[in-house]
């Protein structure tokens, strides 16, 4: 009887999560080293890196590294800074938090896809209120989906509407459960609001900043589902991100050799990125204690 | 008067970032009751004719609704019921047997990080394999992905504050440790069960990358039905707005369910 075993009740999960998830990743390693396509699925040969050098060599690949970079730093910078200062704000108001605080996260709960539906018509240049609007009170005619660095930025809008919930929703939780004293101290100093949220409170949240920083960078990197129905990833290239660029390679182009190792890539910044930004939030959390 | 002249301006700024933020959830539901000669016009205008039509449309033949939200909500109740099997027992081996917790839950979280598109490609391949692409089975087999580490992380916050004694009492009587998942915190789990479910089915429900791959015809869930609706030749915005309301709806009200556990699911306990 091995009445203290734990792992007898962790197995099914992690049997089923192997299944799910460990063994699609190394499957996808060993199809990255083959030339596979549509029609040799599974008996492609073995070319070892020569899918690797094809990528780096493809200007397509570059342009989606540049479009995923510049999408994650544009999009999660403007959430964390409005997220950090909506949840502020609310938390500072004497009553009615709750309410304010449900209507804030609305947005969030809805489909991406549905984000990218909305704004799709949203920025339609004919019948699209944005373009009306434009056309109504300034009298100029907006293309904003035809132009490569307005249309980036046009789908980088989508993600903010949505997720600017998501670090207001978690930080503004957090805020709930910082201790008083301080606070009381610092006024009793005779610090203002300002000087306590700078020097107090947003040292305590540290942590929790890291935490829905790592969330965003990693939730902003997999965008899909706006960006498919909004733009295609177009014009050009200018918002294939690069799981567009995946998803174009592996199912219009059934080029499965060159997407595995395009996954393979994706797979190991994102190791690279959570690494980093785990490490410098607990270095600075250590240089704090 | 400085003080309440301070808090008016607190409300009023609350009241706009709120309006704002949710700007696009109000404009595509007034836009789901506008004639279609009103969405379609190049000026902004704000009084119209309210209607149902976009909804008729909906509910006819062309749009195949009840056939796509059966199929989400079919696959949203089978991936949650195979994860909530096997997260359970996970969060409990997690949480009484220490010297796992470590390494297995920081497994499991890693996941919710891996972007989905990685498992897309081999995943597809898998299903084509063994017959199961464009099918219930299929799509829930690919979501347990997700499921099961949301579940598993959820589950585990909520069972951490069980107190232990309630156990140490049955052990004494001789009872396993399996009897007492059942018998014991399962009954107390019931809030866990609740939010955790309802987490899955709002990703279920949202999702749209792994359903657009999965699925051609029969097991095509709501938003890929949504995103055929638009990739069509002629673009139907009235009912497009209707669908978009349809699937809105049922999260706004649940959020005012599951607020309390929102923070919870979405950092995955990283944030109580």
């Amino acid at each position: 009887m091995n009445k203290d075993k734990g792992w007898r009740f962790v197995i099914p999960a992690v049997a089923l999560l192997g299944l799910v998830a460990l063994f699609p990743f190394f499957f996808s390693l060993y199809i990255s080293f083959t030339e596979s396509t549509a029609y040799n699925i599974y008996r492609g040969h073995f070319v070892f890196l020569k899918n690797y050098f094809s990528l780096f060599r493809d200007t397509k690949f570059i342009d989606s590294v540049k479009v995923t970079s510049l999408y994650v730093i544009t999009a999660v910078t403007i959430e964390m800074v409005l997220g950090v200062a909506l949840a502020l704000l609310i938390d500072s108001l004497p009553i009615g938090k709750k309410i304010f605080m449900i209507l804030m996260v609305l947005p969030m709960m809805v489909a991406p896809l549905v984000y990218g539906i909305i704004f799709k018509l949203g920025y339609n240049s004919i019948y699209g209120p944005i373009p009306a609007f434009f056309r109504d009170f300034f009298g100029t005619e907006l293309n904003i989906l035809n132009r490569p660095f307005s249309a980036l930025m046009a789908v980088v809008l989508v993600d903010i509407f949505q997720w600017t919930s998501f670090v207001f929703l978690i930080v503004f939780s957090a805020l709930q459960t910082l201790p008083k004293e301080p606070f009381e101290a610092a006024r009793i100093d005779g610090a203002s609001y300002w000087k306590s949220t700078w020097y107090i409170t947003l040292p305590l949240l540290k942590h929790v900043l890291g935490v829905v920083l790592i969330f965003r960078i990693m939730d902003a990197f997999k965008a899909f589902d706006q960006v498919f129905v909004i733009t295609g990833g177009g014009p050009g290239t200018a918002t294939t991100t690069m799981s567009l660029y995946t998803y174009f390679l592996m199912f219009t182009r059934y080029d499965f050799g060159k997407a595995a190792a395009l996954t393979v890539i994706i797979l190991i910044a994102v190791i690279i990125i959570s690494k980093w930004v785990i490490n410098f939030f607990y270095k600075e959390v250590n240089r704090n204690a | 008067m400085h003080k309440g002249l301070k808090y008016a301006f607190l409300y009023t700024t609350a009241v706009i970032a709120v309006g704002l933020i949710n700007l696009p959830i109000v404009f595509i539901i007034i836009t789901s009751f506008k004639p279609l000669t009103e969405i379609m016009q190049p000026h902004l205008k704000f009084s119209f004719t309210p209607t149902i039509e976009n909804y008729k449309m909906l509910f006819s033949e062309t749009f195949y609704l009840g056939k796509y939200v059966t199929n989400s909500v079919a696959v949203a109740s089978l991936s949650t019921i195979v994860a909530l099997g096997v997260s359970l027992p996970a969060a409990y081996g997690i949480l009484r047997f220490g010297k796992m917790k470590k390494g297995v839950a920081f497994w499991i979280l890693s996941i919710r990080m891996v972007p989905p598109v990685v498992f897309a490609l081999p995943l597809f391949l898998l299903l084509r394999l063994i017959g199961l692409i464009d099918s219930i089975l299929g799509l829930t087999f690919v979501y347990l992905t997700m499921t099961i580490p949301l579940s598993v992380w959820v589950l585990t916050s909520f069972m951490d504050e069980i107190p232990k004694s309630v156990e140490e009492a049955a052990m004494l009587d001789g009872a396993t440790r399996g009897k007492i998942l059942m018998k014991i915190i399962l009954p107390l789990m019931k809030p866990g069960i609740v939010a955790v479910s309802i987490l899955n089915f709002i990703f279920v429900w949202n999702e749209f990358f792994f359903a657009l791959l999965m699925t051609q015809d029969r097991a095509v869930t709501f938003t890929v039905g949504m995103a055929r609706f638009i990739t069509g030749y002629s673009i139907y915005w009235g009912a497009i707005a209707a669908a978009a309301t349809i699937s809105i709806v049922p999260m706004l009200i649940v959020t005012m369910f599951v607020q309390r556990y929102l923070v919870r699911g979405l950092s995955f306990g990283a944030v109580k």
